[in-house]
């Protein structure tokens, strides 16, 4: 807290021109109802006044195409594999949600588990993209990070954390890059360290920010979900709980919640060839489709939507914990809340889930387990 | 692409086995000439032609298709190319109305008979597709990159 | 509650406990503002927790379809059409079938709303006749229906039920006042350069995660174009091409069966009007063929039949 900074708010465009030196800078966008992270446009200015972007920006660390390399189908060089330049731009995203950050926090752990199988093109783009994200005061009905690990205000996988005063704008550095970067905007716009009585009260302003939006989110009909009933049962009782069929009941399998999720990851490797050359893209999939599970023999595991639907939030409430110890795979953003066609809403799920953890019986002989 | 001078398009179709693709024997056996760049897929019938099959060509680079079916009336499986007018129409005005050139696109009935009519339509679309030049819209390639 | 609301309540419940259903399918409150959320009643209990607002915006029929014994469906007009195609379609069978018709002054749009407001956080929505009431922390602002139906409903021509075994209202003016072609006025105006400029321009926000196509009641293959490997008729990219083909094939599936529900603009995530080019194919079907989709069970699609004396009007 020591290096945080404090600029007026009608400093902040010049704060973010001096980081565009050098890097891409995108700035959260409103237009034609979507929020995105567009490109900043000094003329445009800057508005801090959105809930969050319509979309996770995880396509930024992990685009929903991507060629991973070539190849050419004839001749003398077929099959030889070119790789692809990966990640090469520079890039600063500015006014990301702490949800968002945790997100990436929470990836990171997916696709960097060993030295074996780090992905190379998520580390390329995560090493040259800084986070600066922008606390919550006005979290919105769908919102529920604080029952997932995070909080409006939470600095977990940022660079600097930045919280909105009404005329000024506090900069807390989270990482060794964030104080760089910190540094680099002090020296073109005048700031004033957060220290003393002036940082002291800029320090309790933010700190109140995040209690009342902490408190409204503890007025949410949905406050006090925990996945602790979920993780005391087996995988196995889990999985045969009787819940998913009236969860799925409504569900249409389409990819809206897994392609607005922030923590959703997984993909299809396609090759594509056209002529004398090829590539390999790889695709966000979804595993609400039918095909993310039908097998090249026609068999289908996961053959009605209730096993897709099940297996959506086993994923997030069940094996990622069991994987990253304890860590939920949800960072409470509220996207699938506000966005599924059908208002499946996960915490309504999730509350089902508890529920039916806490009757079930005890589980099983660790044997169980190792079945499932 | 080749430079104008010697661009020459690159042109599908799909005929009927039993009119077009039979005018496309006769315009042979008659030694009539037309243009070499028409890649004729024999069908069974007009009315088994799905938009599908058009799209993928367009996707595939194709810079034009074209459909041949019998004349209304004389369809060998009664009603096919009565079905196939009817798609044909609503589609080509899609694509007509989402800005894919309508020259592009070539619909005829031809019977087995008439061998001069393909000569001539061939010679026509083949000629309208090369002043329009490569297509470009819906045509995939490979090379979009993100950084 | 609305008035609505209660007459279905109330339809549902003697339905369920005369067991003349075995399932009601309709609407319940959705867990956020400005959402309801389909719901199916087993039971008069369950009937209980039935309502009807502006936010119906999903289509019951696609609903319907996988609901094994009797069903009740509540339906407005655009969705007893649905229902008509699907019955005739054979997917769903007719004396299985009770359709609680709803007749409709037009849906919302939560985006439209949210745009009134300068996207202000809403906390609630009232409908009074025709004034919609959003409210939010700090502020309460009414506006017209007119302002912030949808799109669709606008230019909706059957407002009322086509098909009806139970009423819960009046039947109401038959159409949203609307001229259907005048959507697609808006691209055919234009030179195909710019229509082509325009087409990308709608659908380059797509992320393809078919909601479009899974929330209508009209797509029924066991395996959808975009899913067939053997042979793979696009690519599974964000290029362009591949894109624009999945959205012209969905439409053009839905040739001479759409009858502008709107649940696709809906159901989008990125509010992506696709009804530009449903609308087209509609206008085109009733301009060459006379033909309106699923008007009555007798029926069939503009595209299963034909005439002799159909326009040549592409052919030559």
């Amino acid at each position: 807290m020591y290096d945080a900074m404090i600029f007026s708010r009608l400093d902040l465009p010049r704060v973010i021109a001096a980081w565009s030196a050098g890097r891409a800078v995108y700035v959260p966008t409103t237009a034609g109802g979507n929020t995105t992270l567009a490109p900043f446009d000094p003329e445009r200015g800057l508005s801090l006044d959105y809930g969050n972007t319509t979309l996770s920006p995880k396509a930024f660390l992990f685009p929903q195409t991507e060629c991973l390399l070539r190849f050419a189908t004839c001749g003398q060089d077929a099959a030889l594999a070119v790789a692809e330049p990966q990640g090469t731009q520079k890039r600063l995203l500015f006014g990301i949600r702490p949800c968002d950050a945790a997100a990436f926090a929470l990836l990171d752990a997916v696709f960097c588990q060993d030295a074996h199988s780090t992905d190379p093109s998520w580390v390329s783009r995560r090493e040259r993209t800084i986070l600066v994200g922008l606390g919550c005061n006005t979290p919105d009905a769908a919102c529920f990070c604080t029952a997932m690990g995070s909080g409006p205000h939470h600095p977990r996988g940022l660079d600097i954390l930045a919280a909105d005063l009404g005329d000024e704008v506090l900069l807390t550095p989270v990482t060794d890059r964030g104080r760089a970067l910190l540094a680099e905007a002090a020296s073109i716009v005048p700031g004033i360290p957060a220290r003393g009585e002036r940082g002291g009260t800029a320090l309790g302003r933010a700190a109140t920010l995040r209690i009342n939006a902490e408190a409204v989110m503890a007025r949410s009909p949905f406050a006090g979900l925990t996945l602790e009933a979920v993780a005391r049962r087996s995988q196995r009782t889990v999985h045969a709980l009787g819940i998913w069929p009236a969860i799925a009941e409504t569900c249409l399998n389409c990819g809206v919640c897994t392609f607005a999720c922030p923590t959703c990851h997984c993909f299809d490797i396609q090759d594509e060839t056209k002529g004398a050359s090829g590539r390999r893209v790889r695709n966000w999939d979804t595993c609400m489709s039918w095909l993310f599970t039908a097998h090249a023999s026609g068999h289908n595991p996961r053959p009605t939507k209730v096993e897709r639907v099940r297996q959506r939030f086993m994923h997030k409430f069940k094996y990622m914990p069991m994987n990253l110890g304890g860590r939920p795979g949800c960072v409470g953003c509220g996207r699938c809340v506000r966005q599924c066609p059908v208002n499946i809403d996960i915490r309504e799920v999730l509350r089902t889930l508890d529920m039916a953890c806490r009757a079930a019986p005890p589980s099983g002989a660790p044997r169980a387990e190792a079945d499932s | 692409m080749a430079s104008p001078k010697t661009y020459r398009p690159n042109i599908v179709a799909f005929f009927c086995r039993w009119c077009s693709y039979g005018a496309a024997d006769l315009a042979g056996s008659l030694r009539l000439r037309y243009p070499v760049d028409i890649r004729i897929v024999r069908v069974p019938c007009s009315g088994s032609i799905s938009p599908q099959y058009l799209l993928y060509a367009l996707l595939q680079g194709a810079d034009g298709v074209w459909v041949s079916g019998c004349h209304p009336g004389d369809c060998h499986y009664r009603i096919g190319n009565m079905h196939a007018r009817r798609r044909l129409t609503l589609f080509h005005n899609l694509l007509d109305y989402v800005g894919i050139e309508r020259a592009r696109l070539l619909f005829t009935w031809i019977a087995a008979s008439e061998a001069h009519k393909l000569q001539r339509e061939a010679e026509a679309f083949v000629t309208a597709v090369a002043a329009l030049g490569p297509a470009r819209r819906l045509v995939k390639s490979l090379e979009t990159c993100i950084l | 509650m609305n008035a609505y609301a209660r007459r279905i309540r109330e339809i549902a419940r003697r339905l369920l406990s005369e067991k003349a259903v075995d399932a009601v399918a309709g609407y319940r409150a959705g867990t956020v503002p400005m959402r309801a959320r389909p719901f199916v009643a087993r039971t008069p209990a369950e009937a209980g927790e039935l309502t009807w607002t502006g936010f119906c915006v999903g289509n019951l029929a696609k609903l319907a379809i996988g609901l094994p014994g009797r069903v009740a469906v509540c339906a407005q007009g655009c969705i007893s059409r649905n229902l008509v195609g699907i019955v005739r379609e054979n997917r769903l069978a007719r004396e299985n079938l009770t359709v609680i018709g709803v007749p409709c002054l037009g849906m919302l749009d939560a985006r439209k709303i949210l745009a009134k407001v300068g996207g202000r956080m809403v906390t609630g929505v009232r409908e009074e006749g025709d004034a919609v009431t959003a409210t939010g922390a700090d502020f309460e602002e009414t506006f017209a229906r007119g302002d912030v139906k949808r799109d669709t409903c606008l230019t909706c021509r059957h407002r009322n039920p086509v098909l009806v075994d139970e009423v819960v209202a009046d039947p109401v003016p038959e159409t949203g006042g609307g001229d259907g072609d005048r959507i697609i006025e808006l691209w055919e105006r234009k030179k195909p350069d710019a229509r082509f400029e325009l087409f990308t321009r709608t659908f380059r926000d797509c992320i393809r995660c078919y909601a479009c196509r899974d929330v209508c009641p009209l797509c029924h293959c066991a395996t959808c174009f975009v899913d067939r490997s053997r042979p793979q008729w696009l690519g599974k990219t964000q290029d362009e091409p591949d894109v624009l083909t999945y959205h012209l094939l969905r439409a053009f599936h839905c040739a001479g069966r759409c009858t502008d529900c709107g649940a696709c603009e809906s159901a989008c995530p990125l509010g992506i009007p696709m009804r530009r080019l449903t609308a087209k194919l509609e206008s085109d079907a009733r301009r060459l063929f006379g033909h309106e989709a699923s008007l009555s069970l007798d029926a069939k699609p503009a595209l299963a039949v034909f005439s002799p004396d159909d326009p040549d009007e592409v052919f030559s």
